[in-house]
């Protein structure tokens, strides 16, 4: 049976753009989420600090964590983005490794 | 078409395919069980707010604090471990700021503003990979906890709310990234 390289190409393209969709909602919601809560947080770093709960140094280290948030939230987004490149090429191997194997009538590549 | 197929080949052959940090399932276990002892704490601690037993100096509070303290440093050392590389948050970052998107600065800088000031000068450590900088944040919001408490001596309503909020974002976010790359 011959390599059909073409299909091969479009079936990982097909893949490809399915991880890179699903991936891309879950970060938008991900990063959604914690953008708002820094926000509520702010708020109440605010609040508390009128009230005489948290005094000045208090409310500024909680603002140097906010500001830590964003950083985090930066490096969660990064590893999302990774682990969907990640799945794409795991992906395209498994469709090759498939094809492969599958062309030459026995488990070629394992 | 053809080049996708050769790089997929290359990568087949080579065997290359994970990319930053691993899963750890030990972390994603430690961080639960973190979280969780930390909501108790806190709702014990606010409930007891003005009594013996919900003062900073108590054996409940002492105990905590001490097993909290040790599981974070346990946790950070396990995540260092993870990757040698650093990860790029500090490129994300101009990234977003050259496109001109607000990713909360605008209002932790008027937060400042109200609270009469910035925090101190000493840069954010961001240091370590990517899964080091998170559990980092995680740190940063217990020892705010610790901090709140023995400088007021009990957690005020809004406190522990605010302290509450900060522990469940930093593990929330640290779990998000650990379990995208488990599947």
């Amino acid at each position: 049976m011959a390599l059909d390289v073409g299909d091969i190409g479009s079936k990982i393209v097909t893949q490809a753009t399915q991880i890179a969709g699903s991936s891309w909602k879950s970060m938008a919601t991900a990063a959604t989420v914690e953008l708002r809560g820094l926000a509520q947080r702010i708020a109440l770093i605010i609040e508390a600090f009128a009230n005489g709960e948290l005094s000045q140094a208090r409310a500024k280290q909680h603002l140097k964590t906010a500001r830590f948030h964003v950083v985090a939230t930066i490096a969660m987004l990064t590893v999302m983005t990774e682990a969907a490149i990640e799945k794409i090429v795991k992906g395209a191997l498994a469709i090759v490794k498939d094809s492969v194997n599958k062309a030459a009538g026995f488990a070629l590549l394992i | 078409m053809n080049r996708i197929l050769i790089v997929v080949f290359c990568l087949l052959l080579a065997g290359c395919t994970t990319i930053g940090e691993p899963y750890d399932k030990a972390i994603d276990d430690e961080l639960n069980a973190f979280q969780k002892s930390a909501a108790e704490f806190i709702k014990t601690m606010q409930m007891n707010a003005g009594t013996p037993k919900g003062a900073y100096e108590s054996d409940g509070a002492r105990k905590y604090y001490a097993g909290a303290t040790a599981s974070l440093s346990n946790l950070q050392l396990r995540a260092d471990v993870l990757s040698s590389r650093t990860c790029p948050t500090s490129k994300a970052l101009q990234l977003i700021a050259s496109t001109g998107v607000d990713a909360g600065e605008a209002a932790i800088a008027k937060a400042e503003g109200q609270v009469g000031g910035g925090a101190d000068s000493a840069a954010l450590d961001v240091s370590g990979n990517c899964i080091a900088v998170i559990v980092r944040g995680v740190r940063m919001a217990q020892d705010n906890l610790e901090a709140d408490h023995r400088e007021a001596g009990r957690l005020t309503p809004t406190v522990a709310l605010l302290d509450s909020q900060e522990i469940d974002a930093a593990v929330r976010v640290a779990l998000t990234a650990l379990r995208a790359k488990n599947y």
